[in-house]
């Protein structure tokens, strides 16, 4: 990755909200945060609710100032109007000016960040496919149900085809179909090479689509990789076997490793590298034909859980 | 900043405007008085509604005046300004009660949630992630609530011209100089309202704290405005201008000075509009500030004496009759009640030294006497008149002397009528208010209390002002 173009780049950021006169008291909502983002990845930022991950992203916007540290958007300080052209935002908890029609919201944004208006008559129709609101665009904001305020969100964060796009919380209080749509909308983004950044605390969605993730909590980063090296191997193996009496199963392999559990079509069971040789040989030697094996990895909830919880302690 | 992203905000405000509720009932007040002036038509002798149902204005004074008593000589001269009285007071309504002070209340409270609905949680974090600086999109909205106001108000005035143009014939530059005032008055309390919109972030904080400090200001100006004529009349007074004044006295003045100083002068504004308006105008025959008088046109075919002062002798306008005998005046003169002794006194003398006895009459709504004898003078007839009339502390004195059969000419009784009319004397009670005689001394030179740049230069800084503080507190908060 350090070969890649830094599209967003954090060094030692601190926020503190609410100092006294002279920066003394407050609350640290970031406390020394780095971390890079290169040009078309998908980037997670993880944590659970009041980690700091919508202040940082502000400060990335030049909606909060930094207290400590340094932050760039495509190499340009924060702050500057100009680093933001070529970004989209969909903010956490948003509210969009309900005084105008969804094409509207389009239209207005779309001039802001400095596309004329021919391109958005061709650009607009396209967008509001994509998002599925081509049906309610007519019609004024604030008769929009959620799940249309946070499709026409998304749109307003895509209109000006912008290089790098943020997303708050993208799916929280969406339903399932919702969700589905919005993965499949981050997926488009990255197939055209546009870099994005999600900030969400609902892990699964960011286990499906996201290059690299950050973990963090109470302000500091607590572990950054990929969705591999973020979920380790737990020890824990599946067995498929051959149709066979589980007593048998049990007595062959029971006094092997820990936390043995018949599942269908075979087993579960927790083993060290030595133990799984030990409990092949003996499945062999007891006549059961193995159909296959498989490492169990913790999925990222657990390696989430796990890490917070340590952190706390 | 490039065009589109100007294009962008503008419509932003454009639409949001008109979205708003307190505009859209702003707008459907201002029709009605539009909408009115087109098809009401002031005619010459009648009104005119919808172009089919007339009014004389005869009838129209009849009814007004039955139980009156007026002679139908009074009633006659009414009639002759009927018209231009309605108008004239219609468009001052128009102007001091539509434009400045319903209109200014309005405008702010229409446009007040303008600043601070853009900053409220939520609206903050879409707007300001655009690629648009803070202070840009804050004057932006600033500018953008002076233009809509001031669409507003060339709306309301220029329909009324137009209507009153169109449907009456009649045309009254003080209408287009109000929108002027308007909009004066509203880059003062918009900034005001902006500023306090960044620090509240609420639009019913931003409108009432907005709408607080609006007659605070007014107020306080106005306690300065009397404490500066009040002042100047105890100086008048040679006698009392050694009494040592007290300290909470003191303290008031310099407190309401400094505050005038600063603070925004937004009532000038229609003083400003005034003085310009006057300017453009006809000059009247003659005033003088003093007494609050004004003449204004000379009697018709006299001419004014050049050598002669209101002071002095009296004002004269001379006539030539015209088989050459003598000439007829009108002579009008003011002097110290204490060199002519109470009026009453005056009276008295008057009506031993003619034998007849004094006519109340009026000139400009003051009681005054009138006495009308003729006199032989070398074998010709002269008609003379003479009103006598008090105006504080001073008498004036009306004379009129001309060939009797000459002016008893319909069409110079007429011409003397008219003359009458156009006298006008401010009442006491309001040369005494410190708002009348502080506007009677403002204007575009003179003392810095009076002058009209200085009112302007101190008004505009304090708007930079305030809009810089607005801009310095909106790039410091954390959305
Ligand atoms: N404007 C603010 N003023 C004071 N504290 C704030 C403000 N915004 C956020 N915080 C605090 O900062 C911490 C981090 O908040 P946030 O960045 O919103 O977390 P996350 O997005 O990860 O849920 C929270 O404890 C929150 O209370
Ligand atoms: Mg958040």
């Amino acid at each position: 990755m350090s070969a890649q173009e830094s599209i967003v780049s954090v060094r030692d950021v601190t926020k503190v909200y609410g100092g006294g006169l002279f920066g003394r008291g407050g609350f640290r909502a970031l406390d020394g945060v780095s971390l890079e983002v290169g040009r078309g990845q998908v980037f997670g930022l993880l944590g659970p609710n009041g980690a700091g991950k919508t202040t940082l992203v502000k400060i990335l916007l030049g909606l909060a100032r930094r207290s400590g540290g340094d932050a760039r958007i495509f190499g340009q300080p924060v702050g500057d109007p100009r680093a933001r052209t070529r970004v989209g935002y969909l903010p956490e908890g948003h509210r969009f000016p309900g005084y105008l029609t969804g094409v509207q919201m389009l239209e207005l944004f779309g001039q802001m960040c400095g596309r004329d208006r021919h391109y958005l008559r061709r650009r607009i129709p396209e967008l509001l496919e994509q998002v599925g609101m081509r049906d309610s665009a007519h019609r004024k904001i604030r008769e929009y149900s959620k799940g249309m305020t946070q499709r026409i969100g998304l749109a307003q964060a895509m209109v000006h085809e912008p290089e790098l796009v943020i997303l708050d919380e993208p799916t929280d209080g969406v339903d399932p179909v919702g969700r589905a749509a919005v993965r499949a909308l981050v997926q488009g983004l990255k197939d055209r090479g546009t870099t994005v950044f999600i900030n969400s605390h609902l892990l699964q969605e960011v286990e499906l689509v996201c290059d690299r993730v950050v973990i963090m909590a109470r302000g500091k980063i607590l572990r950054e990789g990929s969705i591999a090296e973020l979920t380790p191997r737990s020890g824990r193996y599946r067995f498929e076997v051959a149709p066979c009496v589980e007593l048998t199963l049990a007595r062959l392999v029971g006094e092997l490793g820990s936390n043995f559990e018949p599942a269908t079509g075979g087993f579960e069971v927790q083993l060290s590298d030595a133990e799984l040789d030990a409990c092949v040989d003996r499945l062999r030697a007891g006549g059961i034909s193995i159909r296959g094996i498989t490492a169990r990895r913790m999925n990222l909830e657990q390696a989430f859980i796990q890490l917070v919880n340590k952190e706390a302690r | 900043m490039n065009r589109p992203t100007l294009r962008g905000l503008f419509l932003d405000a454009l639409y949001q405007v008109l979205d708003n509720l307190g505009f859209r009932i702003l707008f459907c007040l201002f029709l009605v008085p539009v909408l009115l002036s087109f098809v009401v038509s002031f005619r010459e002798t009648s009104i005119a509604f919808f172009w089919c149902w007339e009014w004389d204005y005869a009838e129209f004074l009849r009814s007004a005046t039955a139980s009156s008593g007026l002679d139908a000589a009074a009633r006659a001269e009414m009639l002759a300004n009927v018209r231009e009285s309605l108008l004239q007071g219609l468009v001052d309504v128009v102007i001091e009660w539509g434009a400045d002070r319903f209109g200014l209340v309005f405008g702010i409270a229409a446009i007040s949630f303008f600043v601070p609905q853009m900053l409220e949680k939520g609206a903050a974090d879409v707007i300001f992630s655009k690629p648009v600086s803070r202070s840009s999109l804050f004057l932006s909205r600033y500018i953008g609530g002076l233009l809509f106001v001031g669409i507003l108000s060339a709306f309301l005035v220029g329909g009324i011209t137009l209507g009153l143009v169109t449907s009456s014939g009649w045309f009254d530059s003080g209408l287009l100089w109000s929108v002027l005032a308007l909009m004066y008055g509203f880059a003062i309390f918009h900034a005001i309202s902006c500023t306090i919109g960044v620090f509240t972030r609420n639009t019913i904080g931003a409108i009432l704290l907005t709408l607080v400090f609006m007659p605070i200001n007014c107020g306080l100006h106005l306690g300065w405005e009397n404490l500066v004529t009040l002042e100047q009349a105890v100086a008048g007074r040679e006698a009392s201008a050694e009494e040592p004044q007290s300290g909470a006295f003191e303290f008031l003045k310099t407190g309401l000075t400094a505050y005038h100083v600063v603070a925004p002068k937004t009532g000038d504004a229609m003083r400003m509009a005034r003085t310009w308006r006057r300017s453009l105008e006809t000059q009247p025959e003659f005033q003088d500030s003093e007494l609050g008088l004004v003449v204004a046109q000379a009697p018709r075919e006299f001419r004014r004496e050049p050598r002669s002062s209101f002071a002095r002798e009296g004002l004269a306008w001379l006539a030539a009759h015209p088989d050459g005998a003598g000439e007829a005046s009108w002579t009008l003169r003011s002097q110290a009640l204490q060199d002519t002794g109470p009026r009453s006194a005056l009276v008295k003398k008057q009506r031993k030294e003619l034998g007849t006895d004094p006519v109340r009459s009026d000139i400009s709504g003051r009681y005054a006497d009138r006495f009308e004898w003729v006199e032989d003078r070398g074998g010709e007839k002269r008609l003379r008149r003479r009103w006598i009339l008090q105006v504080g502390d001073r008498i004036v004195t009306l004379d009129y002397d001309a060939e009797s059969t000459w002016a008893r000419a319909d069409e110079r009784e007429t011409a003397a009528t008219a003359f009458l009319a156009g006298i006008s004397i401010e009442s006491e009670e309001l040369r005494h208010m410190g708002a009348v005689s502080y506007e009677r001394k403002f204007g575009w030179g003179g003392p810095w209390q009076f002058n009209a740049w200085f009112s302007l230069g101190t008004t505009l800084a304090f708007v930079a002002v305030v809009l810089a503080l607005g801009l310095w507190k909106l790039r410091r908060i954390d959305f």
